[in-house]
C-alpha cells in the first residue's frame, strides 16, 4: 500500500520566493524505512513540510494516505509523528513526562493509558531519571530523546524525523534506532528519516533518496548507494 | 505579522528610488504628507494617490501587495468615514487622506533600509535608535520562534479541538513570554561583556548626490503646484 | 487601547500636542535609561513582544497590546519608551497613524501607569495576584478608552475659541463613534485583562524578579 507519493511539487512563499521538489517521483510504501540525504538547501525540509501538510503546493501531485496533506491536515496529523531539527520549539510540557504525554492528551487518551505508555517509553529509551525534569534545561541530546519519545508514544502510522539523530551520543543513537526498527517490525510503522550519517543509513534504511538543488536524483538501497558512492559527488565522503 | 517581514524584504530590492539617499526620501515623503494633511480637495488627493502608485511602480515594488497591506488602516478610516456621514464629501476626503499617508509611509520603508532610517533618528537620540534597532532584531527572532513553535504544536495535535487550541495557545504564549525575557537576559550579559556604552553604530554616512537634490526639488514642485 | 484614528482626521494642533508632550517625557526616560543596562535589554524584548501580540487578529477590530504588562515589568517610567517604540514601528510598517504616534504613546502610557499603580493599591484589598492583575488591567484599559473618546471629542472643538485661529475642528458624529467604539473596546479589555492576569501569574511562578510590581 502506497503511503506517500510526491511528484514535482512547487510552493510559493508570501515574499514570492519559490521552492520546488522535482526529479524522480518520491514513493513510500507502508512499512518502509526511508532515508533522505542531501546537502544543505537541497530541498529535504521542503519535501517533509509538504508531506506533513504545512506547505501547500501550487503545482504538482502529493498524496499521503491517499489524501492531499495540506487540505486534510487535521485528519492526517493524528496518524503522523514528527520530530524537527530544532527540538527547543517542540518541547511543550512542564516536565519530561508531561511533554511525552502531550500528544496522547491532545488525542483524548485516558490518564491510565497515558501513564502506562509514557512510563514504558521512558524505560525503552533509558530516560526514567528525566521523568520529572524540565525539558528546556536538558542537554541537546536528552532533548532529542524526549522529542523522539514524544513523537512515537502515540504509535503513529507514519513517523517523520528531520535530522533527529544529530547531537545524540552513539549509545543513545543505538537505542533509538533499535526502538525504531522494533516499531517498524511490530506495527508496520512507515518511517522517513532525514540524515547524512552513513552508519545510521546502514543500520536503519530500506531505501535511500538523494536530493540535490531541489531535485530527487537517486533512489537506491543502502548497499547500492555505498557501492556507487565514489561516482556521486555528495556521497564521496561516505 | 508578515507585513514587517515583507516590507523589510522589499527594502532590499534594487531600483533608482532605492538608491536615493534616506534624507531626500524622508523630505519628499514629508512634503507629500503635509500636502495630504492640509488639502481638502478630493481631486488633489486623488492626484496624489495616483502619483504614489506611479512611484511604487517606479521603485519596482509589488503594487498589489502594498495596496493589500494598506487596507488595514483603511478599514479604520472607514469606521471614521461612517461617523462622518452627513458632512458632504468629508468621508471620502478622510478615506483618501488616510490611505495616501499610509501608502507614503509604506513606500518610504519599502524603499529604504530600516537601519538607515534609525541611524538618522540616532542624530537626535542614539539611545532611541539603538533601542529601535534591537527591537527590530528581536521582532524577527521572536517571529521565527513563534512560527516554529506553532508549526511544532500543530504537528503534535495541539489544535485538534477548540478547547485544546485555547489551552495550548496559552501554553505557547507563556513560553514565548519567558523566552523573550530570557533572550533579553542573554543580551544584557553580552552587552556587559562587550563594554556596551549605550550606542550601536547602525549605518555608514550616505552621500548626498545631485539625484537626491533633484528628487527633493520634484517634491517641492508637486507641493507648490498642489498646495491650496 | 490603541487609537486607530487614521492620519488626516484629527486636527494638527491636537496630534502635534501629543507628539510634544510625548517627546518631553521620552527625553527624560531615555536619559535615565542610558545608565540602566538591565532595563535597556528588557525594552527591546518587551517591545518586540508587544509588536507581535498587536499583530494577532482577534476577529474584532481591536487588539491586545500588553501595555499594562509592560508597566508591570518595566515600571511606569520606562514603559513609555516601549510604548513609543511600538507605536512608531507599527505606524511605519503598514499600521497607519504616523501622525498619531505621540497620542497613541500617551494612550498606552496611561494604561501602563494606571495598571501599575492600581495593582499596588489593590494589595490592600486582596493578595490574589490574578485578581489584582485582571482588575488593574481592565480598569486601565477602560480609562484609556475614555481618554481616546475625550481626544476625539475635544478634536471636534474649533480651537478658534482659545487659539484665535482659523483652524477647523474634526467633524464627526460623536454618538456614532461612541456606539462603535465602546462595545468593541470593552470586549478587547476583557480579553486583554485575562491575558495579562495569566501572564503575571505565570511570571510570578517562573520569574518573579522580573516584575516591578513585587
Amino acid at each position: 500500500m502506497e503511503v506517500i507519493k510526491v511528484k514535482c511539487i512547487k510552493h510559493r512563499y508570501e515574499d514570492q520566493t519559490e521552492v520546488k521538489v522535482c526529479g524522480l517521483t518520491f514513493r513510500v510504501e507502508k512499512g518502509e524505512k526511508v532515508a533522505i540525504i542531501g546537502p544543505n538547501g537541497s530541498g529535504k525540509t521542503t519535501l517533509l513540510h509538504h508531506i506533513i501538510g504545512l506547505l501547500k503546493p501550487i503545482r504538482g501531485e502529493i498524496k499521503v494516505f491517499g489524501l492531499s496533506p495540506y487540505k486534510n491536515f487535521k485528519k492526517l496529523i493524528p496518524k503522523i509523528g514528527v520530530v524537527f531539527q530544532d527540538v527547543d520549539y517542540q518541547l511543550f510540557g512542564p516536565t519530561v513526562f508531561d511533554d511525552i504525554a502531550f500528544v496522547p492528551r491532545n488525542l483524548g487518551w485516558s490518564e491510565d493509558r497515558i501513564r502506562k505508555e509514557v512510563n514504558k517509553i521512558l524505560k525503552d529509551f533509558g530516560i526514567q531519571r528525566l521523568k520529572n525534569k524540565v525539558p528546556s534545561y536538558l542537554s541537546g541530546g536528552e532533548k532529542k530523546k524526549v522529542a523522539i519519545a514524544g513523537a512515537i508514544v502515540s504509535k503513529p502510522e507514519l513517523l517523520i524525523l528531520d535530522e533527529a539523530l544529530a547531537e545524540v551520543d552513539p549509545e543513545s543513537k543505538e537505542v533509538i534506532i533499535k526502538k525504531l526498527n522494533k516499531m517498524n517490525k511490530e506495527l508496520q510503522t512507515t518511517i522517513l528519516l532525514v540524515t547524512n550519517e552513513i552508519e545510521v543509513i546502514k543500520k536503519f534504511a530500506d531505501v535511500v533518496y538523494l536530493m540535490e538543488k531541489g531535485r530527487i536524483i537517486l533512489k537506491a538501497g543502502p548497499k547500492e548507494l555505498f557501492k556507487r558512492r565514489t561516482k556521486i559527488e555528495f556521497c564521496k565522503h561516505f | 505579522m508578515s507585513e514587517i517581514y515583507l516590507i523589510d524584504k522589499f527594502s532590499s530590492l534594487e531600483s533608482k528610488i532605492h538608491k536615493l539617499s534616506t534624507f531626500s526620501k524622508i523630505i519628499f515623503i514629508a512634503l507629500l504628507v503635509i500636502l495630504n494633511l492640509f488639502t481638502s480637495s478630493l481631486l488633489k488627493l486623488a492626484m496624489i494617490f495616483f502619483l504614489i502608485l506611479a512611484l511604487i511602480r517606479a521603485a519596482k515594488l509589488p503594487l498589489r501587495t502594498l495596496l493589500k497591506i494598506s487596507l488595514y488602516p483603511l478599514f479604520f478610516a472607514l469606521i471614521f468615514a461612517l461617523s462622518q456621514i452627513g458632512y458632504g464629501i468629508l468621508p471620502l476626503i478622510s478615506l483618501l487622506r488616510a490611505w495616501n499617508i499610509s501608502l507614503l509611509i509604506l513606500f518610504l520603508f519599502s524603499t529604504t533600509n530600516y537601519l538607515k532610517i534609525f541611524s538618522l533618528i540616532g542624530k537626535i537620540s542614539s539611545t532611541l535608535s539603538t533601542l529601535l534597532f534591537l527591537t527590530y532584531r528581536f521582532f524577527f527572532l521572536l517571529l521565527e520562534e513563534i512560527e516554529n513553535r506553532i508549526k511544532a504544536a500543530k504537528c503534535r495535535n495541539a489544535f485538534i479541538s477548540f478547547s485544546k487550541s485555547i489551552k495550548n495557545a496559552g501554553l505557547i504564549a507563556s513560553q514565548i513570554l519567558i523566552s523573550s525575557i530570557e533572550k533579553s537576559e542573554k543580551m544584557y550579559k553580552a552587552l556587559l561583556v562587550k563594554g556596551f556604552t549605550g550606542r550601536i553604530k547602525l549605518a555608514e554616512r550616505e552621500e548626498f548626490k545631485l539625484k537626491d537634490l533633484l528628487f527633493i526639488l520634484f517634491g517641492i514642485i508637486i507641493f507648490v503646484i498642489l498646495w491650496k | 487601547m490603541h487609537i486607530h484614528i487614521p492620519d488626516g482626521i484629527l486636527p494638527v494642533w491636537l496630534w502635534g500636542s501629543g507628539y510634544l508632550i510625548t517627546f518631553i517625557f521620552l527625553a527624560f526616560a531615555l536619559v535615565k535609561m542610558r545608565k540602566d543596562i538591565k532595563k535597556f535589554s528588557l525594552v527591546p524584548a518587551l517591545s518586540a513582544l508587544m509588536l507581535v501580540v498587536m499583530s494577532i487578529p482577534l476577529g474584532i477590530p481591536t487588539h491586545i497590546n500588553l501595555a499594562v504588562l509592560a508597566g508591570f515589568i518595566l515600571g511606569p517610567f520606562y514603559s513609555l519608551i516601549s510604548d513609543f517604540i511600538v507605536n512608531l514601528i507599527l505606524a511605519s510598517f503598514g499600521h497607519g497613524g504616523i501622525t498619531l504616534v505621540g497620542l497613541n504613546t500617551l494612550v498606552l502610557w496611561i494604561e501602563s501607569i494606571i495598571g501599575y499603580y492600581l495593582f499596588l493599591i489593590l494589595k490592600e484589598v486582596t493578595k490574589n495576584w490574578f485578581i489584582r492583575a485582571w482588575v488593574s488591567t481592565f480598569f486601565a484599559l477602560i480609562v484609556s478608552t475614555f481618554f481616546v473618546i475625550f481626544i476625539v471629542s475635544i478634536s471636534t472643538l474649533s480651537p478658534e475659541i482659545f487659539l484665535h485661529s482659523k483652524l477647523e475642528g474634526l467633524k464627526i458624529n460623536l454618538q456614532t463613534f461612541l456606539a462603535l467604539t465602546l462595545p468593541i473596546a470593552t470586549l478587547g479589555a476583557i480579553i486583554e485583562s485575562f491575558v495579562t492576569a495569566f501572564a503575571v501569574n505565570y511570571l510570578k511562578k517562573i520569574k518573579p524578579k522580573i516584575l516591578m510590581i513585587r
